[in-house]
């Protein structure tokens, strides 16, 4: 267990306690602090805010992907190659289409029904992470971070 | 279908803009918006927190794995979801949206500029799109 000491940016900066920080995660961040030529209470920071900044839906379970939603899905989408599933409330309902149109077109029944809380749709098939190139927003992040 | 916009001249040096419509394709919700053109952006649409709240587009989340990387690196998660996108009458279609946390104005990227030609008429601060050369006032 780490105990950190934040030093909040604002008008008067000042010291908070926090016990129980993870220490991995705590050298993870010193690191990819150094990197970016800021302090760690620095990153502290913009980590808070960009939590400030998530959507309610994401920031609470339960929310738009609950963590029941991404269970069921696991589950459902085994041993499954082709086309689209999609798992509804909280994985009660689901379904499987040829592509994503016909994936919404069930959705928005359900929707007009009112019988839609929340949903996933995943795309079938070997799962692989997408890295997206973001070119204007590199200076406007960066003099973010940096800021303070 | 073509059209024309003036660039946004509050920012320095003045950016090219185009207004789009989008639209949660399930609950029929829509928002007009005002996306930057960025060729460096691989993506489709970068949305921002506020935008993606009032479509509502979590309830068409897709449940994949993406990242934004800045400058080559930083990694930053964002959550795809799907939306109807019309690029002032110039594309249309449902497309992958993202939602960047960090994000403070929205973008247009290759995905969809890719389809489109566009001519960044800069001293005039003008910005045409058209889905063919013809139509244009080049």
């Amino acid at each position: 267990m780490l105990i950190m000491i934040i030093m909040l940016i604002s008008c008067v900066p000042r010291k908070v306690f926090l016990r129980g920080i993870d220490e991995r995660l705590y050298a993870e961040v010193k690191a990819r602090a150094a990197i970016l030529g800021i302090t760690v209470s620095e990153a502290v920071n913009r980590a808070l805010e960009l939590w400030l900044r998530t959507p309610a839906s994401h920031a609470v379970e339960g929310g738009g992907r609950s963590r029941r939603l991404v269970e069921a899905a696991e589950r459902l989408a085994e041993g499954r190659e082709r086309g689209v599933l999609v798992v509804a409330n909280d994985g009660e309902l689901h379904a499987l289409f040829e592509d994503l149109e016909g994936a919404v077109r069930w959705l928005r029944e359900l929707y007009l029904r009112g019988e839609l809380r929340n949903s996933l749709i995943r795309p079938l098939g070997r799962r692989a992470v997408r890295y997206l190139e973001v070119g204007g927003g590199v200076d406007e992040l960066l003099g973010e971070l940096r800021r303070g | 279908m073509s059209c024309s916009e003036s660039y946004d001249a509050a920012r320095r040096p003045p950016a090219p803009r185009v207004r789009a419509e989008l639209e949660n394709p399930v609950t029929g919700r829509r928002v007009s918006a005002a996306l930057y053109l960025d060729t460096g952006f691989d993506g489709t649409v970068l949305l921002t927190s506020d935008l993606w709240e009032e479509l509502e587009l979590g309830l068409v989340e897709l449940d994949e794995d993406v990242y934004a990387l800045h400058g080559g690196y930083l990694p930053v998660r964002l959550t795809p979801a799907l939306a109807r996108v019309n690029v002032c009458g110039a594309w249309s279609g449902l497309a992958r949206v993202y939602l960047h946390p960090l994000a403070r104005r929205p973008l247009l990227g290759r995905g969809i500029l890719n389809e489109l030609y566009a001519y960044l008429a800069g001293p005039e601060a003008r910005l045409l799109l058209s889905r063919s050369p013809a139509s244009t006032a080049w």
